[in-house]
């Protein structure tokens, strides 16, 4: 799969959620590119923002889109890695905003 | 025809195991071993990981597929800001749990990047602002 299928794939899905893709297409597609390598590497695409244990069962919450991605983005209109925003942000490709993550610190 | 369907069947199920096998091998490796197994380079900069007090500019612990340490970086280039970054993924399994342990101890949440400054300063994310006001907009910057 090359990063623009995954990218198509991932947006028809986060748009069905309500969710949107970055208006920035080449940060959108350096991410799609680290989450297969990701794959490549783990067998699962762990977030490529945060360091994967390599066991898919501690990392089930930070495969993408990872556990915390709807809340981040109701509250600060971005997933951890600003990959996925929301509505009102879906044009804006300047928006990086600072994400806290809300990963529980004993799984980090 | 059906035994040479069996043979291959049988070929592809061994070569599954001595994969599996080694997959687990590779994990279980010792970290003493790993090390050694390492180039001069990923050596030097393990080490350093480790100790980056010894470091007499800025330290960045990183990942490759991270966006925000790209950005990271990146700022402190166009800004000739000297740093020394390591890529914690890069290093096997039980060399990244340790540097990835190393990181916690400046970072609870272990997160990317963290950066370490040579006041003992430390930053975490990508955020800009307080980058620049601590290794780029300050004159007296030691960085």
């Amino acid at each position: 799969m090359t990063p623009i299928e995954l990218l198509e794939q991932i947006k028809i899905k986060a748009e069905k959620k309500g969710v949107f893709l970055h208006a920035d297409k080449e940060h959108c597609l350096d991410t799609a590119e680290n989450l297969l390598k990701n794959k490549a590497r783990y067998g699962y695409m762990s977030c490529p923002c945060r360091l994967a244990k390599d066991n898919v069962k501690q990392d089930t919450d930070i495969i993408c889109p990872c556990s915390y991605c709807v809340e981040d983005i109701k509250e600060q209109g971005a997933c951890f890695c600003v990959f996925l925003v929301s509505e009102e942000h879906k044009d804006d490709e300047k928006f990086f905003p600072e994400i806290d993550d809300r990963r529980p610190l004993e799984q980090c | 025809m059906s035994n040479s369907i069996i043979l291959l069947i049988v070929l592809a199920v061994l070569g599954l195991i001595a994969f599996l096998f080694l997959r687990k091998n590779e994990k279980n490796e010792s970290p003493e071993k790993l090390l050694a197994d390492l180039s001069k380079e990923d050596k030097e900069l393990f080490d350093l990981a480790m100790n980056p007090k010894n470091v007499p500019h800025t330290f960045i612990y990183a990942l490759t597929t991270c966006q925000h340490c790209r950005k990271t970086r990146a700022l402190l280039e166009e800004n000739n800001v000297p740093f020394t970054l390591i890529n914690i993924d890069t290093y096997p399994q039980s060399l990244n749990k340790e540097l990835s342990d190393k990181v916690r101890e400046y970072n609870p949440r272990g997160s990317f990047p963290t950066i370490h400054l040579t006041n003992g300063q430390i930053i975490t994310g990508y955020r800009e602002n307080s980058i620049k006001e601590a290794l780029i907009n300050d004159p007296d910057r030691t960085s």
